[in-house]
């Protein structure tokens, strides 16, 4: 027997499949991309005794046509993968609409296990199956489970090394097609082996062949992503000729005729093996949502709840990262003192000011961001996301945009990186690449640590709040604006609608909510370990060379600082880069610190206390409040603030933005377009602000 | 639906979105291309199912219920459904 098995674990979205994912392989998970595509692929491992089972979770799909990236992307992993076992989730009280995956699963070919989860919600439904009639008619083995209990999954074990060992057994046709269908896909089928290429291109990972039937029906399916592939002009002209005549004969395209007898099969078998023996009653997910879903009430809770996540992440984190600062802190003052006096000392400055400074300045948000994906994941779990998507709809539909592309946007507060990976829900290319534009316009947590410095340098107490809700406020503004603007000129065409399911109100597993949780704040502490960390030793490298030997006499060693810093490459880009800089009303110094938003938008905090030729900063030292103060007015302060808020996009954005789009294209036209709307912008506000205040002072 | 109507009475074919809350009716057609038909088929959303809805404020998306199935559709999407 083999020691290994792959197992692709399958299933609608809501069906509970990530529950059984995590309850198979605990914290045995790993988060990676597949090669050439920006698609997460979930893998873990699972042991009992001498074998090991090697398990992946697809994203959750209703079908496995082309017409969507995530099921594009599902069939795609499950022929590169071919895995030995498919374990198909179901959402076992809502039957017949997960098995139409099923249906097409089969059609695959492939070694199939369903696992009817949920079932005792169908219990408690009163829904009672005849288990073998059903593992009958889909000729796969059926477990029955609770996922969030824990139950059945040892069966599921079970059954899964049963189909492995049975591997390369013939399986039947189960499901045959009407036979005027059938008469239609036979040459169909005949032609698509004769053409080499397409079923190369389709060609599985262990390189054997798709089954040609699968081909054929997806051809007469007209499904887009097959079609691009075939090479014989004969086999185009024999589809083309049985689509035109399916259409005329039933008056229907083949697509919804093939998708109605999948269905009648489905029926057909729960007719036999199903019985419902209650009444379906309406639940109390469904009177929680005739409030949550109100036209007004819907409103208040969902900006009470997001009030709630944001008040979670900022009051609860906040001693936390206190902690860690003082943790960096010390850590940078242990090295510092215990280095070898004298020696290497440029070293030492690199990996004090440069790497604990730098990476250590964003590792401070980490209990941040965690607690944001824990409100986030919560809020997921529990099924509230579908609905927040349906309330905002109305309000995103008015730019041009769908409720969905709001979850993204609410991430994008807490860090534009997984706001970015998110869009992937996004049904269509059109709305995911105008959200991911419009994502960075979303202030992050690294941008709220500039504000946190700059706010209460120019303005009185009693206006903190208000400002920085006008700061938040004028993103979201942009990025509707934004919206509209792109989605009139570049982006033209309809938003295909919102379509979401709304799944039951359940109680989320601590055990899903905290490895989601991690999974997300792992890929932010990943960024801090990578980019964070390449991009501070070369603002390290900038700010330090080339040396400056002969400092004016009397200088204190705040001053050198500050001479060395303008003598340096980064002090001479600043220069030049003045008279850019002028209208908006900064100078050279506010440049520097600028260059440093590039790498990350923290480090602009860290720059601007070296420019200001003060000691170690963070955004709570008084002493840069002071100097800013000092040498800039509220007016250039709030430039500053807005330049922030709306330019630069940081480096692991670009970074993102350019993985998931798969072109450089997008990832720069949007940092040289976000930053040249925020130049126009502070130079108008600078500007005109300039007026008023001369003609009222 | 006016009052003079039975319910019981067919009523000609309308559109989805102008079902009002707590109305039925069954999948008669499905209009627009097929990424949307292939998106709702594989929600279910196909003829000859009964669809209830169950929030139609007017403006904004509907909710319809089948089975046990809650589906919010966004109002373009609910006015490619026809109904009976």
């Amino acid at each position: 027997m083999k020691q290994t098995i792959r197992v692709a674990l399958a299933g609608n979205p809501n069906c509970g499949k990530s529950t059984i994912f995590n309850s198979l392989t605990g914290s045995r998970q790993k988060v990676a991309n597949y090669p050439g595509v920006t698609v997460e692929k979930k893998t873990g491992t699972c042991r009992r005794g001498d074998l090991t089972f090697e398990i992946v979770d697809l994203p959750g799909t209703y079908g496995l046509t082309a017409y969507s990236l995530d099921e594009k992307i599902t069939r795609d992993v499950i022929l590169r993968e071919d895995p030995d076992v498919v374990v198909n989730v179901l959402d076992a009280s809502n039957l017949e609409r997960n098995l139409y995956l099923t249906v097409q699963l089969m059609e695959l070919d492939l070694p199939l296990v369903l696992a009817f989860n949920m079932s005792d919600v169908a219990d408690a439904h009163g829904i009672v199956f005849d288990t073998q009639c059903l593992s009958r008619y889909f000729g796969a083995p059926i477990v029955r489970m609770v996922g969030h209990r824990n139950e059945g999954t040892e069966e599921l074990v079970a059954a899964v090394t049963a189909v492995a060992g049975r591997a390369g057994a013939p399986r039947e046709k189960l499901l045959r097609y009407a036979p005027e269908l059938e008469a239609e896909l036979e040459p169909i089928e005949a032609q698509v082996v004769r053409d080499e290429a397409l079923r190369a291109a389709f060609r599985l990972g262990s390189g054997a062949e798709p089954p040609s039937r699968w081909l054929a029906l997806k051809l007469l399916e007209q499904d887009t992503g097959v079609a691009a592939e075939v090479t014989r002009p004969e086999l185009a002209r024999a589809v083309e000729q049985a689509v035109s005549r399916i259409q005329a004969r039933h008056g229907e395209s083949p697509a919804l005729l093939i998708a109605d007898q999948r269905y009648g099969y489905i029926s057909g078998a729960c007719q036999e093996a199903v019985r419902n023996t209650a009444e379906i009653r309406h639940t109390i997910s469904d009177k929680v949502d005739t409030v949550v879903t109100h036209r007004l009430f819907g409103m208040v809770i969902f900006l009470a709840l997001m009030y709630g996540v944001f008040y979670l992440t900022f009051k609860l984190g906040e001693p936390m990262m206190r902690g860690l600062e003082h943790l960096f802190h010390a850590l940078g003052h242990w090295v510092a003192v215990a280095w070898p006096a004298g020696r290497w000392l440029d070293l030492r400055s690199l990996l004090v000011d440069g790497v604990i400074a730098g990476v250590g300045g964003v590792l401070v948000f980490f209990p941040n961001i965690m607690l944001l994906f824990l409100g986030i994941a919560v809020l997921e779990y529990s099924g509230y996301m579908a609905r927040a998507a349906f309330v905002l709809d109305r309000l995103m539909h008015r730019i041009g945009l769908h409720g969905k592309s709001f979850i993204p946007m609410l991430m994008g507060f807490g860090c534009t990186v997984p706001g970015i990976l998110a869009t992937r829900t996004l049904d269509s290319e059109r709305n995911r690449l105008l959200t991911i534009l419009v994502l960075p316009l979303m202030s992050c947590g690294a941008r709220l640590t500039i504000y946190a410095l700059l706010i209460p340098a120019f303005f009185p107490p009693a206006l903190y709040t208000p400002m920085l809700w006008l700061v938040y406020l004028i993103g979201i503004g942009l990025a509707v604006i934004g919206v509209k603007l792109l989605g009139s000129t570049v982006f033209r065409g309809e938003t295909p609608g919102l379509v979401i399911e709304l799944p039951p109100y359940r109680l989320p597993t601590m055990q899903s909510v905290f490895l989601h949780m991690w999974e997300r704040t792992w890929l932010y502490l990943r960024k801090a370990g990578t980019i964070i960390l390449a991009v501070a030793a070369i603002m390290w490298a900038l700010t330090t060379y080339p040396r400056k030997t002969d400092f004016t006499d009397g200088a204190t060693i705040e001053q050198q600082r500050a001479e060395q810093m303008a003598y340096s490459m980064a002090g001479r880009m600043g220069h030049w880069m003045e008279p850019v800089l002028r209208p908006m009303g900064f100078d050279w110094r506010i440049g520097t610190a600028l260059l440093g938003a590039v790498a990350a938008k923290e480090v602009v905090v860290a720059q601007l206390g070296v420019v200001l030729a003060l000691g170690d900063v963070d955004e709570h030292s008084e002493s840069v409040r002071v100097a800013l103060r000092r040498e800039y007015s509220p007016l250039t302060g709030f430039c500053l603030i807005l330049f922030c808020l709306i330019g630069f996009p940081c480096a692991a954005t670009v970074a993102a933005v350019r993985a998931e789009t798969g072109r450089w294209k997008w990832a720069l036209f949007q940092f040289a377009g976000l930053t040249l709307v925020a130049w126009v912008l502070t130079t108008v506000v600078y500007q005109v602000g300039s007026c008023i205040l001369r003609l009222v002072g | 639906m006016t009052a003079s109507e039975k319910k019981t009475e067919p009523v000609a074919d309308r559109w989805l979105a102008e079902l009002a809350t707590g109305a039925s009716g069954k999948v008669t057609g499905l209009a627009g291309g097929h990424g949307i038909q292939s998106r709702l088929i594989g929600l279910g959303i196909r003829p000859g199912v009964t669809l209830e809805v169950r929030r139609n404020d007017g403006r904004g998306p509907v909710v319809v219920a089948m089975g046990r199935a809650r589906v919010a559709l966004g109002r373009g999407m609910a006015s490619q459904i026809r109904v009976a």
